[in-house]
Parts: structure tokens; C-alpha cells; sequence
């Protein structure tokens, strides 16, 4: 919605970023007195995570963000009991290796998951070429999600729950491995096939 | 408001124009040289180069190598993200230092400060 104040910048919510002593005030950033307002599901608390609310903007279907905020509240649930169970498991020194914190895993199964080049179509003479480009930081991320979100529209035979199916791609995308890290691997493919129209643009 | 070229002599030459009003744009110049006056320049006189032509290649290369694993080719992603930044960089403050003064010193102008003065002084 275009409300007055949404065209400025963003307030900062990491909180090693708000302890910092700030010495230039006048330089760029500082120099703005007004801030954009924050979201009402964005806040300063420890387990708020930026990337997994964007997650959940992006599962929301029908404006219905309070049941896609309680299918990652389940998914967290489920990669922690997972992790548990293996930690109760393993050896002693296998037990050092084993990551608990279902936060760290996801942003783990994010940066994995980040296309570093994407392909675009360019028109020449008539005809559209599928050209390989280099893919900005914010962009990533998106696809990243995205990448996540196609490989959850996939059918199955079985009938498994939404917040299962979830915690497994996340869990394997974490280890380079899985539906998810398939789908990325293709983009990839489809850029080295087209190497040859690199520089259209 | 006086013009800064004057026009010593003009005339309207039959020449094939698609439109009936075409002769109304384009003033033509009775001298030798077959002079077009024009009201506006293209920006697509500005060619833009290809960057980082060979990091991706290489990236490319070791990509086939290790069957798209990133481990192995952490290096070369990092050598092409760089490179990357870099040119961005380079391009924004190309871009600053051309619509920063508007008559500019010791380089072209580009086409929008043309632009500019001919709608100004024509």
C-alpha cells in the first residue's frame, strides 16, 4: 500500500547493528532523519530472522499469513527433532559436527541454493536467444526461495504432510543434495549450454 | 531568441518522404555538404562493453569439470563475483561523472546533455 513514509529507507533490525557506536553521522546514510515504518511481523527479537518471514510471505496463499507462519513454526519443529535424534545417535565425535539449530540450517539451505548466473531471453534478428547473465545478490535469495517453492509443488505418491515435505528439501538442500539442489544444478546446465551467446549482453 | 547557427540559405529539396508533413522536420541546408538538422540524438550511440568475458568461461570450464559441484570451484565463483562488483562499481560513477556538470570538460558529451541543448537553443 502507498502510504506516506514507505519510499524511504529500511530500519535496521539486527541487533549487533543497533549496539554499534556510530561515529560519521554525517555521511550518507545517517543523513536522513526519517526511516521507513517497520511491518508489524518484523521485530528486534532474537528469534525473528528476516529471510524465514520472507519465506513466509512467499508460501502465504490468500493473504493467509497466520497458517503459513504456523507450517514454518511446524517445519523448525521437525528439522530440530531430526537433528536431535541423530545427535542422540552418533558417536562422540560425529556429535561436534551435528548442527541443532534449525535457523542455521535454513540460511545454510538458502546460500546453497543461490544461482549465481541466470538466463535471460534477448531478441536478435527476429529471433529470441536465451542468454546467460549474471544474477544480483537480492535476486539470489529470491530464487533461492523460489527454487524451494517449485520443488514443494512436486506430487508425490505418498500422502505427506505440508511441514515433512518442507523440513527434507531444507534439511537436504543444507548438504547439497535433493530435489531442490536438482533444480538449481538445471539452471546452471541451461546457462553452459547457451555459453556461446554470452555476449549479447 | 537568436539562433546560434545561422542558416545563410534554405531550401526545399523533393526528396521521396513517406509523410506530408516530413519536409516541416527536417530543414535541409543548400550547401556542399548535405547537412540533416536534427531536433534529437539517439541514445543508442553509446556501446556498451561485455564484461567479465573470461571469469565466466573459466567458471563455465570447471563447472563441466566437477558436474556443477560448488566446492571445488569455490575460487572461480568468487574471482567472477568480484569482477562483477567491480564493473558495477565502475559503471555507476561513469554514470555520475556524465550528469554531473552539464558541460562537460575534456570528454563528449553524452547524448542527453545534447539533447538538452538543442532544445534549449533551437
Amino acid at each position: 500500500m502507498a502510504q506516506k513514509g514507505m519510499t524511504k529507507p529500511h530500519p535496521t533490525l539486527d541487533l549487533d547493528a543497533l549496539e554499534t557506536t556510530v561515529t560519521d553521522m554525517q555521511s550518507g546514510k545517517y543523513k536522513r532523519k526519517t526511516v521507513r515504518y517497520a511491518e508489524s511481523d518484523q521485530s528486534t527479537v532474537l528469534t525473528h530472522d528476516q529471510i524465514v518471514r520472507k519465506f513466509i510471505v512467499l508460501i502465504m496463499k490468500g493473504g493467509n499469513k497466520d497458517t503459513a507462519r504456523r507450517i514454518m513454526d511446524k517445519t523448525m519443529e521437525e528439522i530440530k527433532r531430526r537433528q536431535v535424534r541423530e545427535f542422540h545417535r552418533a558417536t562422540e565425535s560425529q556429535k561436534l559436527q551435528i548442527i541443532t539449530d534449525p535457523r542455521k540450517i535454513f540460511n545454510q539451505a538458502v546460500n546453497n541454493l543461490k544461482p549465481v548466473l541466470l538466463v535471460t531471453s534477448v531478441k536478435r534478428g527476429g529471433i529470441a536467444y536465451q542468454v546467460p547473465v549474471p544474477c544480483p545478490e537480492k535476486r539470489q535469495l529470491f530464487e533461492a526461495m523460489k527454487i524451494i517453492k517449485a520443488a514443494l509443488a512436486e506430487k508425490t505418491n505418498s500422502r505427506i504432510p505440508f511441514h515433512e515435505k518442507l523440513a527434507t528439501i531444507i534439511m537436504d538442500a543444507a548438504e547439497f543434495k535433493g530435489k531442490a539442489m536438482d533444480r538449481k544444478i538445471e539452471i546452471l546446465k541451461n546457462c553452459e549450454r547457451n555459453r556461446a551467446y554470452a555476449h549479447f549482453k | 531568441m537568436p539562433r546560434l547557427t545561422e542558416l545563410n540559405f534554405v531550401s526545399r529539396v523533393r526528396r521521396h518522404i513517406k509523410h506530408p508533413y516530413q519536409h516541416k522536420r527536417q530543414k535541409i541546408l543548400a550547401t556542399g555538404d548535405d547537412v540533416k538538422q536534427v531536433n534529437e540524438i539517439s541514445e543508442k550511440q553509446i556501446k556498451k562493453g561485455r564484461p567479465c568475458l573470461r571469469e565466466l568461461t573459466d567458471m563455465l570450464d570447471c563447472w563441466k569439470l566437477h558436474d556443477f559441484s560448488d566446492s571445488p570451484c569455490q575460487k572461480v565463483i568468487f574471482a567472477y563475483s568480484d569482477c562483477i562488483k567491480v564493473e558495477k562499481a565502475r559503471l555507476k560513477e561513469e554514470e555520475k561523472a556524465a550528469k554531473a556538470s552539464f558541460v562537460p570538460e575534456g570528454r563528449k558529451p553524452s547524448p542527453f546533455q545534447i539533447n538538452r541543448l538543442l532544445k534549449r537553443y533551437s
